[in-house]
Parts: C-alpha cells; structure tokens; sequence
C-alpha cells in the first residue's frame, strides 16, 4: 500500500511516517500544506493520503477542502482525515458527496492498536471510517421522539458500527456474530428508525449520520 | 465653489459703521442741498422748467428724488459692503440737474454759470445712470463686460454726444436768452451746428436705448427663476423707463434738443414714475430680504425647540424656493448631511454650490440651483439669518459622527477580542497539543522498538491523553472551530452533542463572525447552566436566538456589553420552568465584521 502523508506540524508528520513505515506502508510522499499534496497526490498516485485537518494558511479547514478535491480528481486514491476536534459536521461534510474510500478520526486515535493501519486498509478498499467517539457523541444526544430508545442493546451496539462506516462482514468480525444475524439486526434497525435501507453500507453510513444528527 | 463671504467682512463693517452713517449724512445734505438750489432756480423761471410749469410736477420731482436719495441712503446702511446705493444717490443728482440749463440758474449766485453748464453738459445723463443701477443690481457691481461696454457707450453718446459736443457751440445770450448764465463750455456760437450735432446725436442715443432694452429684455428671458424673482422687477422697470425716454427723444429729434417747454408731459411723468417704481423695487427687495432672514431667525429657534434633524435644509430650501437645495457640513474631512450621508459638492452643471464662511470658518457649503446665491449679499443674508441652525445641525453631525466612531470603536474592540480568543485556540492546537500528541506519538514507537509492557508508559500514555483531551475542551471553549468553517447552526449542534442543548431551529447562513460568535456565547452559557431548547431565526435584518433554560440562574456576565455594542437587544425572562434568554441582533450594525470574516480565513 503506497501512501502520501500530509500534516503541517513537522512531528507528527515524521511519527506517522515511522507508524506507517513499521506497519508495512510504503510512504512515497509528505506534505506540510495543501498544495504540496495534491502535488504529490498527482505525482505518485497513491492508494491512500493521510491528511490533517488543520494546515495553512489559515488553520481551520484545509484538509477537508484537500480530502474533497482528492476525491473527486483520484477515484482511485482514499483519504483518511486526522483531527484533533471530534466534530461530526466534518465528517458529514466529508462522506456526503462521496462516502467511498474516506475517513475522520481522531489524531490521538492512531497511536493505540493497528488503528491508523486498519482504518489506511479500510479507506484504500474504498470502505468509509468514523471516528467512534463522534458515533458515540451522536448516539448520547438528547432528542424528542427518539427512536434510538426503542432500539435493543444489541441494536444500539450494530447501529454504532453501522455509523463507523463497518461493512456486514466487519460488524459481524467486531461483535462475533454471523453476517445473517448482522443482516437481521440492520433490517431492524432501519425499520424502527424509519429509514430506507441501502443495501451499500457507505450510502448507509451517510444515511444513519443525518439521522443521528437530526434535532 | 460659489461667493464666499462671511460674518467677518460683516463684522470689519460694524466698526466702520459710523463712518458710513457720517457719509450718508452727508450725501443726503447735499442732495437736500442741490434740491434747494434747484427749487430756487426753477422759482427763478418757471417757465423754462420741466417741473416747474405746476406746484404738482414739481413736488413729484423733488418728491421722487427725496424717494431715490432716501432709499439709497437706506440700501448703503443696511448693506454696508454693497454700493449700489449710491448708483440710487447718483440718479437723484442727475435728475436735479435736468433743471439746471435754465435762466433761473443765475439762482445760484457766484455759481451760476457753473450750474447752467452742468446743466447743460448732463441734461440727459439720467437714462445712462439708471441704465447702471440697473444692470448693477443687487450686487453694485457690473459683473458682465459687455454690460459695462454699453454703459461706457451710454455714457459717451448721453454726456458726450449728447451734453458735451452740443454744448461746444451752443451761446445762450445769443440765442436770446439774456438772462441766461454764460456757458463756460462754449467754443464758437453756431446753433445751426448745435441743432444738427444734438440730433445726431439724438440718433445715436435712440440706437443706444434700443440696444440696451433688448439687452434686457433678453436678460429677462434668459433669467433662471431664481434670478428673475431677485431681479425681474428692477430690469421690467428699467425697459419702461427706458422706452418713455426713447420716446423722448424720438418726438425730440426733429426740434434738435431734449426737453424744453414743447415736450410732451405725459413721457415726463412717466419718467419720472419709472424712477419711482425703480426706488420703490429696491425699497421692496431689502424689505423682503429682511422678512425672509427674519422667517428662518424664527425657525432657528422653532428648530432649536423642536431639536428636528434635517429642518436646516427644509427651511432653506423653502426660503430660496428650491427644494432640491441641499446642506452640507464639513464633518470628518468630508461634506455630509445632517444623517452623515456624503454630499457632492462639486460644481457641475446645473448645480452650483455656495460656501458659507463664519469667520473664515466654513460651517456649511449649499448644493443649489444655478443663480441662486450667485451674489456675495444674498450668501451674508443666508449667513446671517440661519448660521446658529446651521452650526446647530453642524454640531449634531458631528455630534453623531462621534457617536457612530465611538459604536464602531466598541464592535472593533469585541472583534479584537475574538480574534484574540481565534488566535489563542489556534496557539494552543498548533502549540501544547501538537506537542503532547508528538510525545504520545514518541511513546507509542518507543513501545513499538523495545517490543515490552510497561504499566509505567501506560500511565504516562494515558496521563498525557487526558491532558490533550483536557487541552481540546479548554480551546473549544475559547472558540470552537467549527463555528468558524461551519457556522452557528452547525456549532450549535455540535454543542448539542456532547451538552444537553436540544436545537429545534437555527437558520443555516453564515453571519458576520461577531454575530455568529455571541449568538454561539449565548447558547454556551445556557447550556452551561442546564438543559437548553434554543430556537434560532433570521428574518433578513436581525439573528433572533431564544434559548429556553430549565435553571433557575443563567450566568450571562459580559454578553450584555456585548450585544449593546453590536446594537441588539438581549431580555431574561422567567418562564415556567426556569429562564428564558430572547436574543436579537441586527446585521447592519457591524460594518467591519464581513472583512473580519475575510481576513480570519485568509487568502484561500
């Protein structure tokens, strides 16, 4: 997996390098800023980009605006988004145009486990990732009517990885159940949320994030 | 710019003003003087006289040069940097003379051969005198060149061709009339010559007449309203004046020379009631100049009772008849209204504009119709009559624009603020987070390479976690990014994520960053209180934020200052079940934000 790392502090950019490196990644770029990436990006044609959040000039939202451009132009490239702010209107502004192949978690996330390494896998198999604190952050959310409530424990747990952006096979992997009782769980969940299921679990992901962010 | 005069020169007048009076007096000695002289030679023989053939013609003339005397005595006094008095003063004299070529000019003792030459040398000089107190009003002066050619010429054909040449070769004694004074102007008695020069001469004045009369009456034509309602009588009096004279001397052409006992009385009488008519017309204008300062002096004060911004231009433009007439004061290096709207006050066609200077101090300009003010007198009668409105409104402007700075200064100052707070998250994200994530970054390779458990690397790994998670809150809470890309609705749901705030509307725009930012304080400090309901809605001009707080107490420190600065209005109310917070803040008031908005998120 070949792969072009973006982030404007020199540090962090070097710590994921040597994250990617020893997990067998093949790091054939870095970037400190937007422009230098889509450089890389149309140089190498990575299969995947590491892309902070914050880069200049101004420190706010460059590498969402990188991510879409990225998308759009390189199919074929995923983006994993790295941010220090749990915010779910990034991640929503990230998969609606295009759920395949991207991803938001958080920074600190990646230091823990293989989780820089199984997301970067995820996002280059065109699969969608979210941060679960943000799932988390959603489901918690005090609203009227809420059909959340009327969901089982086991339902609550499925509809959580629904929203990470996990596939059947993964929900089925995570909570050791089989991909037919996934299948089941899923069905219900939408049913009772009162939303059309997609049998494509990025659209799903997309579909299950607005709901969740729904007042 | 137009005229520009002032106070000053008015002032610099007062303290002449007793020179003035001794002058005046004077004058109206000596015309009182020459009227004396004049009565006693027309006593002498009041057969040769013009006025003195009935007591009734001859109190009409000394009744209408006491008329031009007076009333030029009186413009001089009450228009002290103006001349044009005299010109009324000039005409008085002149008409005097008329009567002088007469026998009973030996009335005037030593004098009298001097008196019967004057006579004789300005028999005819009224019209040309009359002509200039015409083409001179209001102002005293002549301004057009063309105009004073015509007065040159006027004066060379009525005194020289006319008085003069004639004279040269006119011997009264032989004549016959024995009486007579000796003219000192004579050079060789030939009364033949002196009939045929006098009626050439006589030609040369019809044309003359005629000329000029046109000259007015196309004048008259030409003359924008204003001028005509300033003047139009005075130049309608001098065309009849000048048509009786004409016709003077038209039935005096085949005599050759004016006056006499044979000309007709009716063209006299209508001359003279010219004159009249001409004293009266500038009688009238100083009245009703005086009316119309005395008018807007009233509104001055109904206007400093009633304290109405914008009557200044009101009043003035119904006291000059033109109501596109507009006001403007120099406030901040720049001409503007009494609203501090920005006026152009650059001539150009069809508007002239006219300084109003206070001594030296310009405390107005006015934008107006072409003619208007086109003369130094009426732009000192404006001065005068409405300068304490004007500096009034002056004052307010000004009054206001540092109102306005001072609101600006204190919307400037919060954004200041902000952008502190901006560029504190900013530091500490680029700074001690991305320090502590390094670190943590460090330990995780350290685990990696040594390939060993530590419990003392967990702890530390999870000590530094927390502290980046307590780092994260703290810049957050100073200003959440999101607010910034994304603006307050999104804000405001990502709040309602991890605080209980329930967001049932919020209207999905950007606003101004200072109004996005304390719309957003609002909604933090309620849920920081307790569980909030926040309504949010935009109706064009106003953000309107109801956040509904089930707490008894919501701590809204410094968001008062804040709204009052941005100019909206922020009320608690006690509802059922704790504190309702209504917030409305309007989008005009701050006029810098949109740049902040732009220089916030940099060049993209």
């Amino acid at each position: 997996m070949r792969a072009v790392v973006a982030d404007d502090s020199l540090l962090t950019r070097e710590g994921v390098v040597a994250l990617l490196t020893s997990g067998g990644v093949d790091v054939v770029g870095q970037a400190g800023d937007a422009t230098t990436l889509m450089n890389h990006v149309r140089v190498y044609r990575p299969d995947v980009c590491v892309v902070d959040i914050r880069m200049p000039p101004t420190h706010t939202d460059e590498g969402i605006v990188a991510a879409t451009a990225i998308r759009s132009e390189f199919p074929d490239t995923g983006v994993l988004v790295l941010s220090h702010y749990i915010e779910s209107a990034y991640a929503l502004r990230l998969i609606q145009d295009q759920p395949e192949g991207i991803g938001y978690i958080l920074k600190e996330r990646i230091f823990s486990g293989d989780v820089l390494i199984d997301s970067l896998r995820r996002v280059a198999e065109a699969e969608t990732v979210v941060d679960p604190t943000i799932v988390a952050r959603l489901l918690h959310r005090r609203r009227t009517d809420d059909p959340v409530q009327a969901l089982s424990e086991r339902e609550r747990e499925v509809l959580a990885l629904v929203a990470e952006g996990l596939t059947n096979q993964g929900i089925s992997r995570r909570l050791f159940i089989t991909d037919r009782t996934v299948e089941a769980h899923v069905r219900q969940i939408f049913t009772k949320l009162g939303l059309d299921e997609s049998p494509e679990s990025n659209r799903r992901v997309l579909s299950v994030l607005t709901f969740l962010r729904s007042p | 710019m137009g005229a520009a005069v002032g106070l000053g020169a008015r002032r610099r007048a007062a303290s002449i003003h007793a020179v003035q009076i001794v002058r005046c007096a004077a004058a109206l000695a000596v015309v009182a003087g020459l009227a004396w002289l004049t009565m006693r030679m027309v006593a002498a023989s009041h057969g040769f006289s013009e006025s003195g053939d009935s007591t009734l013609s001859e109190v009409a003339l000394h009744g209408t040069v006491a008329l031009l005397a007076s009333v030029g005595v009186i413009h001089r006094l009450a228009r002290p940097a103006n001349r044009y008095g005299w010109l009324l003063v000039l005409i008085a004299v002149f008409l005097l003379v008329t009567e002088w070529a007469i026998p009973g000019a030996t009335a005037a003792g030593s004098l009298s051969a001097a008196a019967f030459s004057v006579g004789l040398l300005l028999a005819v000089a009224v019209p040309v005198a009359t002509t200039w107190a015409v083409l001179a009003f209001p102002s005293g002066r002549v301004e057009r060149l063309r105009d004073r050619y015509l007065l040159a010429a006027g004066a060379l054909v009525f005194v020289g061709a006319l008085g003069l040449v004639p004279a040269l070769f006119f011997d009264p004694q032989a004549q016959g009339c024995l009486d007579c004074p000796i003219n000192l102007m004579l050079f060789r008695g030939d009364p033949e010559l002196a009939a045929a020069l006098s009626r050439t001469a006589m030609g040369a004045a019809l044309v003359w007449a005629t000329v000029t009369m046109l000259e007015l009456l196309l004048g008259l034509a030409r003359m924008s309203p204003a001028s005509r309602r300033a003047r139009g009588a005075v130049w309608s009096i001098g065309v009849l004046y000048l048509v009786a004279a004409s016709a003077q001397l038209a039935v005096s052409l085949d005599r050759g020379f004016v006056g006499g006992l044979t000309m007709d009385k009716g063209l006299w009488w209508a001359q003279l009631a010219g004159l009249a008519a001409l004293a009266l017309a500038v009688a009238f204008s100083l009245l009703r100049s005086r009316a119309m300062r005395r008018s807007v002096t009233g509104l001055v004060v109904d206007l400093h009772r009633e304290a109405a911004a914008g009557g200044m231009r009101e009043a003035l433009a119904a006291w000059l008849h033109d109501p596109s007439l507009l006001v403007a004061y120099p406030v901040d290096g720049a001409y503007r209204d009494v609203h501090l709207e920005t006026v152009d006050v650059t001539p150009r066609p069809g508007r002239a504009t006219s300084r109003l200077v206070n001594d030296g101090d310009e405390i107005a300009v006015l934008v107006h119709r072409p003619g208007l003010l086109d003369n130094p007198d009426a732009v000192r009668e404006v001065v005068t009559a409405a300068r304490l409105g004007l500096d009034n409104e002056r004052l307010r402007a000004e009054g206001l624009a540092q109102v306005r700075a001072l609101a600006g200064s204190r919307v400037r100052i919060i954004e200041a603020g902000d952008r502190e707070r901006r560029r504190l998250e900013r530091d500490l994200h680029d700074g001690a987070q991305q320090r502590l994530v390094g670190l943590l970054l460090g330990l995780r390779l350290l685990r990696t390479t040594s390939g060993e458990n530590h419990a003392e690397v967990d702890d530390a790994e999870a000590e530094i976690q927390a502290t980046v998670d307590d780092l994260r809150e703290l810049a957050n809470g100073l200003c959440p990014n999101v607010l910034l890309t994304e603006g307050f609705a999104v804000a405001c749901a990502a709040l309602s994520e991890t605080m209980d705030v329930r967001v049932v509307d919020a209207p999905d725009r950007r606003f101004p960053a200072v109004v996005e930012t304390t719309a957003y304080l609002l909604v933090a400090k309620a849920a920081a209180a307790g569980p909030t309901t926040v309504y949010a809605a935009f109706d064009g001009d106003a953000l309107r934020v109801r956040a509904d707080v089930a707490q008894a107490g919501v701590g809204l420190a410094g968001l008062e200052d804040r709204v009052n600065a941005l100019g909206g209005h922020i009320e608690v109310l006690r509802v059922d079940n704790g504190k309702r917070v209504e917030l409305e803040l309007p989008l005009a008031a701050p006029a810098v934000s949109r740049e902040v908005i732009a220089a916030d998120r940099g060049p993209q």
